[in-house]
């Protein structure tokens, strides 16, 4: 068991440190002064001077290579010009409201997803198939930034039920934010997990268990679901992902001081410390999520703790 | 071939009674038209080849025939009581109680997530209302009795864990543990080798005769069929085309189809050049036929096979549905 | 038993199926037509030739300014007979920057997943027949290039390579060769273990023939059936970036440009948002009707006794 988590531990390691090599690659590829870049447009020429010495730019590309990893590797994300303070504070402190947002529309996309899947598998819904692939179908064609204001004008402008954006009104806040996100993933999630779960359905456990006298309701929710979730367990993985990156563009929308806002900020104005540690941020979520999803699949389906452990 | 003898078959009120059951598809019928009366005690064979319509049969006792397949026709009663026609479906709670079960896959049969034991035990929890403990102390009652090992080792492995004879045998030690008046086996051996097949045989009529269950056994081998079973009746195309004691259709069969599977069987007594197999396929069900399903395929066939459909007597103990019944001169020609 | 009826006269040869009886429904067995996959088809060929055709479709030019076209407010207009879809805030015709746009983005995204897709295409056949660790190193790649947030890397790319067309397509490809490699390297691994392949190799077949012949055609139908889902989702994919205010620049119209200056607007005049987001919509709703619809196998009972491989019939 030790031996599967040490191995992937080492690719999420590995993982990391291609990020932050593209990273710094991405810096040196910058035309322009790199140090008169991270130091930003207005700074004094002193500043850029110190900044080029203390980022090495004075020295060869490998030197710097070396010592940004070393940087990194104690968690010196640099500067950030453009916020004036360090990276890693900014990073630390917005971190929360991202996070918040990402680990609630994950659970959103659950609570809408699988009950809506169970109800389309079921002998009475199915009308309500051709109506779920329908609407998943019409969220997903138009951007997630799109869906938020949507949302936005309708229960926060029109009808005045939620706050137009930013975080001062507590669980009120979140709700429409969270939304955004969590009702297209979960109608995606509803029709994926109705494929799989209709195709468990034609296994004979089903009938066996059937003719043992259980009934279908209890059969369908504790054999069926959690057998056609396994195989989803890795796509699940890819749509937290996903939820971080849409989460991103959400705080936009809504004026959320995250992670998301500060890159797009970032961006705009060139502050590549920021830029990359949140790139970083990101992709340690995204590893780790990875990690925690084949844990999971090894600690529910028996079959695969076999060929996996030995 | 060794015929068995049941023991303990038992006369009285029949346990299972169908009549003129037509099971089908909005496409058309796949049993289309079945009698069949099953007393306390009998284990009665049901043969045929694939897509006979047997499982299907089978299938529509126990209730299970899942959503693309109805009964159109005709009904079944069970201890007198009508449970199946063409309006209702009664058999949810007799399931798994006073009629069992043996599917053909024991691995497909078990959530692979989940542990063997107290899937097995599930019967007893839903129809004697004991506890997990209990019903599994009283299934490994079961196993031990037909001599698998460490019982209670096997109850907590995963079904991926055991092997197909030794699930299997588990299987049906809980299809048998509520004591069912009625015990359908869809293929039971079907899904393992040879050699095993003959253990779980042998705990099958075990735990059967120790029950007094009477026994639908739907199988294409007729070598189980001799071993276990003292009635039989055989499929072809939906219809029960010949049926009576088990010894009786083996030795003297009437049925040209019946006659052609025996002569199909290899033997180590005789010598022959070139093994003996059916000419053509059967028909695929829901499909147009002939009035005599297997007519195509037969020998002896004439005009009035593709006229009227036979049909068999039903004051005989052997029964069968063929315009052309096998003598013993025909039965030679066709063994040649 | 030899077969031969017994009798003179006495049995008859009887056809498998007896006749069909007067009215009796004809055989059932017939491919039902995907609708889908057509509507999907005719939804992308009218886009297609509104971009393709652009300045032949396009009411005015797209980028010209005029003063003309504002509101009272100095603002952007509605919807009006010298401009169908209204102007934006700079006066410019709604309409023709929405053709035009349209035709950015749409054709970016198509270029960039058609490179995507050769790359995706080349890297997972590689990668699954390959043997030993060579495959392997091959995929950690592929998931490292899933692992890196979409939009990071294609704002990263923007930053270096400036904006424009040619950095969004760059961007583009960037973000969605990885999912396309993986999706051919899993089916790539399953074909490989068929018999046919089999049967290839011991008839002495060379590893890039067997690639090339072999699996290729097999991996061909879900990997284009993925392709089209990508090239809306790189559509999508670019409405962000441009909303975000990277990607193509001014005076460029694309799509997710429209989105991101009518942000401002959109209170007041909400068909600055909604116009680019149903033809975006349409488009999208299109490449994922023809990617659903080629994701669904064909009905035609294909029977897998042993499917013959190519090299038995060439006759190598």
């Amino acid at each position: 068991m030790s031996r599967y988590i040490v191995r992937r531990l080492l690719l999420a390691l590995v993982t990391l440190w291609a990020l932050a090599t593209l990273g710094f690659l991405l810096v040196e590829a910058i035309p322009g002064d790199p140090a008169r870049q991270l130091a930003g447009p207005t700074a004094s020429l002193e500043t850029v001077e110190a900044i080029r010495h203390a980022y090495g730019f004075d020295r060869p590309a490998w030197d710097r290579y070396v010592s940004t990893l070393e940087r990194y590797g104690h968690f010196d994300l640099g500067y950030s010009f453009s916020r004036s303070e360090n990276a890693r504070s900014v990073i630390a402190r917005d971190v929360g409201h991202t996070l918040t947002l990402t680990l609630f529309a994950f659970v959103g996309e659950l609570l809408i997803g699988i009950p809506l899947a169970v109800l389309v598998t079921s002998r009475k819904g199915r009308l309500a198939d051709g109506s779920l692939v329908a609407a998943a179908g019409a969220t997903t064609a138009i951007p997630t930034f799109l869906v938020g204001l949507l949302l936005l004008y309708v229960f926060a402008f029109r009808l005045g039920w939620f706050p137009l954006g930013g975080t001062t009104e507590g669980w009120r806040s979140y709700v429409l934010p969270v939304l955004t996100t969590a009702i297209p993933y979960g109608l995606v999630l509803a029709r994926i997990l109705r494929t799989s779960m209709l195709d468990e359905l034609e296994k004979p456990y089903v009938q066996f268990a059937l003719a043992r006298g259980e009934r279908m309701g209890r059969i369908r929710w504790r054999n069926v679901l959690p057998n056609s979730l396994v195989p989803l367990f890795s796509l699940l993985a890819l749509d937290f992902a996903g939820l971080f990156a849409s989460v991103a563009v959400v705080e936009i929308v809504f004026s959320i001081p995250g992670v998301g806002s500060d890159l797009f900020a970032a961006i705009r104005r060139l502050d590549t410390s920021l830029i990359i540690g949140v790139a970083l941020v990101a992709g340690l979520v995204v590893v780790t999520v990875n990690l925690l999803a084949d844990l999971a699949v090894i600690a529910i389906d028996p079959r695969v703790r076999r060929t996996t452990l030995g | 071939m060794e015929i068995l003898l049941g023991e303990g078959e038992l006369a009285g009120e029949p346990v299972l009674r169908i009549r003129d059951l037509r099971v089908g598809t909005a496409d058309g019928d796949i049993v289309r038209g079945v009698d069949l009366e099953i007393a306390r005690g009998q284990v009665v064979g049901l043969v045929g080849e694939s897509g006979c319509g047997k499982t299907t049969l089978g299938l529509a006792i126990a209730g299970l025939l899942g959503a693309s397949r109805r009964v159109l026709d005709g009904s079944i009663a069970f201890e007198g009581e009508t449970i199946v026609d063409a309006g209702m479906d009664r058999t949810q709670p007799l399931r798994g109680g006073r009629i069992g079960f043996v599917p053909q896959d024991p691995f497909g049969a078990l959530d692979p997530l989940r542990h063997v034991g107290p899937q097995l035990a599930r019967p007893l929890r839903l129809h004697r209302g004991m506890s997990e403990e209990a019903a599994l102390d009283r299934i490994s009652e079961l196993l031990v009795a037909v001599r698998m090992g460490d019982p209670r080792a096997i109850l907590r492995k995963y079904p991926h864990e055991l092997s197909g004879g030794q699930l299997q045998r588990a299987v049906i030690a809980s299809a048998l543990s509520t004591e069912p008046t009625l015990l359908i086996a869809d293929e039971p051996t079907s899904a393992l080798d040879v050699i095993v097949q003959a253990q779980v045989l042998q705990t099958f009529l075990e735990l059967v005769r120790e029950v007094g269950a009477a026994v639908i056994l739907v199988t294409h081998d007729i070598g189980v069929v001799a071993e276990t079973t003292t009635r039989l009746a055989t499929m072809y195309a939906g219809k029960i085309v010949e049926s009576g004691p088990t010894r009786d259709l083996l030795t003297t069969p009437r049925h040209p189809y019946l006659g052609a599977l025996l002569a199909s069987l290899p033997r180590l007594d005789e010598e022959r050049e070139r093994l003996f197999a059916i000419p053509g396929r059967p028909p695929q069900l829901p499909g147009l036929l002939w009035p005599c399903a297997f007519a195509p395929r037969c020998p002896f066939a004439t005009r009035i096979c593709t006229e009227q459909q036979p049909e068999a007597d039903p004051q005989e103990e052997h029964g069968y549905a063929c315009h052309h019944p096998l003598d013993e001169t025909a039965r030679a020609k066709v063994r040649a | 038993m030899s077969g031969e009826p017994p009798g003179a006269g006495a049995a008859l040869t009887i056809p498998e199926t007896p006749p069909a009886p007067e009215g009796a429904p004809a055989t059932r067995e017939r491919d039902p037509p995907r609708v889908g996959l057509r509507i999907g088809l005719i939804m992308l060929a009218v886009i297609a030739v509104c971009s393709i055709a652009a300045p032949l479709v396009a009411p005015k030019d797209p980028n010209t300014e005029s003063v003309a076209g504002l509101g009272p407010d100095g603002g952007p207009q509605g919807p009006s007979l010298m401009w169908p879809l209204g102007t934006d805030a700079k006066g410019r015709d709604v309409a023709s920057r929405l053709i035009y746009g349209g035709r950015v983005t749409f054709g970016a995204s198509a270029l960039a997943i058609a490179f995507a897709t050769l790359i995706g295409l080349a890297i997972g056949l590689l990668a699954a027949s390959s043997e030993g660790s060579a495959g392997n190193v091959l995929m950690r790649v592929t998931d490292i290039g899933l692992a890196i947030p979409g939009l990071l890397l294609a704002a990263a790319i923007a930053s270096v390579l400036g904006s424009g067309v040619t950095s969004l397509v760059v961007a583009l490809v960037a973000v969605f060769w990885a999912p396309l490699a993986r999706v051919t390297y899993g089916q790539a691994v399953v074909i490989k273990e068929r018999p046919f392949v089999e049967a290839a190799r011991s008839l002495g077949a060379g590893r890039i023939r067997i690639l090339v012949l072999e699996i290729t055609p097999h991996v061909l139908p879900i990997l284009l059936a993925y392709a089209a889902l990508s090239v809306g989702w790189a559509a999508l994919f670019e409405s962000s970036l441009g909303f975000l205010g990277l990607g193509v620049q001014e005076p460029t119209s694309s799509i997710g440009a429209m989105l991101g200056s009518g942000l401002a607007y959109y209170r007041l005049h909400p068909g600055l948002i909604i116009f680019p987001a149903l033809y975006l919509g349409l488009f999208v709703t299109a490449t994922t009707l023809i990617g659903e619809g080629l994701r669904k196998p064909r009905r035609r009972v294909a029977t897998e006794q042993r499917p013959v491989s190519r090299l038995e019939v060439v006759g190598r």
